[in-house]
């Protein structure tokens, strides 16, 4: 049902904004403004409005709004102004009315600051937040040294233990010979047209 | 309007005189006021927003309308409404029993929906309102409740601007018989004891049982409709037919 995802789209926007006190001030500026966004993944339309300060989606297109109709994997270039004379042009997006309109509701996930400590430290204290936060890190800095170890045996292992893949000298080599080879080949191929010339002159 | 002595209505399967089911009604919703939001999400399992929802979207409100929330009750639509309108629009969240009214009011007010909201209890058969004053006019599970619904219909007719649009969100006959017996299972078994335990107010809860089946089906209800004087009259059932939308426009 249509209703269900509108109402779980508006539920999680709107704690997810909530989270970020700067953008109270951008969705004032917004205030009543509408985007009608038709995605080509969904058999309905959706339209998000801004009011008083929390933004409403409703399965529906609403009149005078600025009208967006394309696919989801299109949505994250909408961020870019430079990008949309291409999209226009390629048919990616169709468009009605104020562009601008439809870029400030991208731009609105996009400047999207939230302090994840202040957040969690409201639930958990400061004392645990900081100790969890201590440990996220390690955690996040062992999985990057495990990552690049993985990646740096991997291809030691592809390269020496069963050699399915060449270093750059070896190619380099390769290269070089066949420089060479083509070089050889076009000097025998000049040799071969002067012994040619020679003979049809003596006949 | 003048009623005549000896006539009845339905109070839900009872036989009642006409005169008295305004009475009756408004101490059922007296009664289950400080509950109903509860009970709605028990009894429905949640799923009365979601028609709520629907009924939004397919209201085409926006910004600037001027909304009648009849029968509003706690206010779910007027809630969304007043957001929808802005600043420059207006809801009037109207209900003819005061506790619901009041129940309401306090909750909006809890929520922060102020500004372009009033409040006024009136019969929905005889609206005080100007002739030609909403862009839109809503009723969501009251219009079983009310005496005399043909005459509601032309009263809400009346007060809509023309094309304006009237949304009967209601309880509504299952398409599909097998649905109907779970539903009848359900409505006259477990609804009235889950009022006995939650609300303390079994009988109310009867009541709404016995009146989802007395009030009009589908078709029965859009030809009610269309002799008020609505046009482009169509439903939409929801939940197989549990619930369905009406939309008519006066043009």
């Amino acid at each position: 049902m249509p209703q269900l995802l509108c109402g779980a789209l508006e539920k999680v926007i709107n704690s997810t904004l909530s989270l970020d006190p700067k953008q109270a001030t951008a969705l004032q500026q917004m205030d009543q403004q509408a985007l009608t966004l038709q995605l080509q993944e969904l058999p309905f339309a959706m339209a998000f409005m801004v009011s008083q300060g929390q933004v409403l989606v409703m399965a529906t297109r609403i009149e005078h709004s600025c009208y967006l109709a394309t696919d989801i994997s299109t949505l994250p270039k909408l961020t870019k102004p430079e990008l949309l004379p291409e999209l226009i042009k390629v048919g990616a997006i169709e468009i009605e009315g104020d562009i601008q309109q439809a870029q400030r509701f991208a731009q609105l996930g996009q400047s999207l600051d939230i302090d994840w400590q202040q957040q969690l430290a409201q639930h958990l204290g400061d004392v645990p937040t900081h100790y969890l936060t201590k440990i996220m890190q390690k955690v996040r800095q062992k999985a990057r040294f495990a990552k690049r170890q993985v990646e740096q045996d991997a291809s030691e292992y592809l390269l020496y233990e069963q050699p399915v893949l060449v270093n750059q000298a070896v190619t380099d080599d390769f290269n070089r010979q066949v420089s060479t080879l083509a070089a050889d080949t076009d000097k025998l191929e000049q040799r071969l047209n002067q012994l040619k010339q020679s003979l049809i002159a003596k006949e | 309007m003048t009623i005549d002595k000896n006539s009845t209505t339905d109070f839900g399967y009872k036989q009642v005189k006409t005169e008295e089911k305004e009475q009756l009604v408004a101490g059922v919703f007296h009664s289950v006021a400080q509950q109903y939001d509860i009970m709605n999400d028990l009894m429905s399992f949640g799923i009365h927003r979601l028609w709520k929802r629907f009924t939004i979207d397919a209201s085409g409100a926006r910004p600037g309308n001027k909304v009648l929330d009849l029968a509003g009750g706690t206010g779910d639509l007027t809630a969304k409404f007043s957001k929808i309108v802005g600043a420059n629009g207006q809801v009037v969240l109207a209900d003819i029993n005061s506790s619901m009214l009041n129940v309401g009011r306090d909750k909006l007010r809890d929520l922060g929906v102020v500004g372009n909201v009033d409040y006024v209890q009136a019969n929905a058969q005889a609206l005080p309102f100007e002739d030609n004053t909403f862009d839109i006019v809503t009723i969501a599970f009251g219009l079983r409740n009310v005496t005399d619904k043909d005459e509601a219909l032309r009263s809400i007719y009346r007060v809509l601007k023309p094309g304006g649009r009237l949304l009967v969100l209601e309880f509504s006959k299952p398409e599909h018989e097998l649905l109907n017996k779970v539903y009848d299972f359900y409505s006259f078994n477990i609804l009235p004891k889950m009022g006995d335990i939650v609300a303390k107010d079994g009988d109310s809860y009867e009541y709404l049982a016995e009146s989802i089946r007395m009030h009009p089906d589908q078709e029965t209800l859009k030809a009610m409709m269309e002799t008020a004087g609505f046009e482009q009259t169509s439903y939409h059932n929801l939940t197989g037919g549990i619930v369905a939308l009406h939309k008519g426009f006066k043009f």
